[in-house]
């Protein structure tokens, strides 16, 4: 693990609002968040895994009266996490999750079913690795990889809308630039 | 159905999706050339191309006896528009945690565990 300097221009919140980098592969077989929190490691792995901290951020970005109904996290080597939220015209929608790793504060890998609707997570799971870095000042680099089971499994695509984010946008981001 | 619905609709069919690839990569062709290229059957072909032109995926011109199609960049915009949302979500997810650490970094409360 390098430590790195930040740059000046990360040192606040309003600075940091909106910087996460979100890159996809080019096979659009997974995609990797990178993002910079203002606070220790060990405090940004409890947000992602305490239900406290996760009903606060998770639902984030979803439309108005959109609720969260579900949130448990059992952060420990094959523990569960179960996130259900209600989403205007879309309707239900849960992530269920199994940790596969729990290395507190600087690992967390788990693998992720997304379901729309009530149904039983089925298929091949996504595979998310976050890591946790400190960056010297006091800060975190979160680094999230998000590997996809099937690119170009058709069946659910549809389904696993987050999943559709690596395999659509990068095809549609093809298309459209041409 | 709203113009997003119909998009995401039409692009969920896995074979119409490749129809989409094989006409970025020919930029345009006949019915019967897609045939060849996706070894689906000609009626398949043209009933996926229908719903696709309904979507506004792709459209057609009249060649002599041949309609060309190609790929229409007002649906592949708005199934653009819709997919690069959830970066979106990932943004405002983000800065919401980035605000809760910041401003709570060593909360006092005992970690929630579960039952």
């Amino acid at each position: 693990m390098t430590e790195q300097t930040l740059p000046p221009d990360l040192s606040t919140l309003a600075a940091r609002r909106g910087s996460t980098q979100i890159e996809l592969s080019d096979d659009g077989s997974s995609y990797r968040c990178v993002r910079v929190f203002g606070a220790s490691p060990d405090r940004v792995f409890r947000a992602f895994t305490d239900p406290a901290d996760l009903r606060v951020w998770f639902p984030s970005g979803a439309p108005p009266d959109s609720e969260m109904t579900v949130c448990e996290s059992d952060p420990v080597d094959g523990g569960r996490y179960h996130y259900a939220m209600v989403i205007p015209e879309h309707g239900p929608m849960a992530w269920h999750g199994r940790y596969t790793r729990v290395d507190r504060p600087d690992r967390l890998d788990a693998d992720e079913w997304f379901v729309m609707g009530d149904a039983d997570p089925t298929g091949p799971p996504t595979a998310q690795t976050l890591t946790f870095e400190p960056t010297g000042d006091g800060f975190t680099r979160m680094t999230m990889q998000v590997n996809m089971p099937e690119p170009e499994d058709p069946e659910t695509f549809m389904e696993q809308s987050a999943a559709g984010l690596t395999t659509s946008l990068t095809t549609m981001d093809e298309l459209v630039s041409t | 159905m709203s113009n997003t619905d119909l998009v995401l609709e039409a692009v969920a069919e896995p074979n119409r999706r490749r129809l989409l690839q094989l006409l970025h990569q020919r930029k345009e062709s006949t019915v019967s050339e897609l045939v060849d290229a996706s070894g689906l059957r000609q009626p398949q072909v043209s009933k996926h191309l229908k719903a696709l032109a309904g979507a506004a995926l792709v459209s057609a011109r009249a060649d002599g006896r041949h309609r060309r199609y190609r790929l229409d960049g007002r649906g592949l915009q708005a199934a653009h528009d819709w997919f690069g949302s959830f970066e979106d979500v990932w943004h405002a997810r983000f800065d919401a945690l980035d605000e809760l650490v910041s401003t709570d970094p060593d909360p006092d409360r005992p970690e929630e565990h579960l039952p």
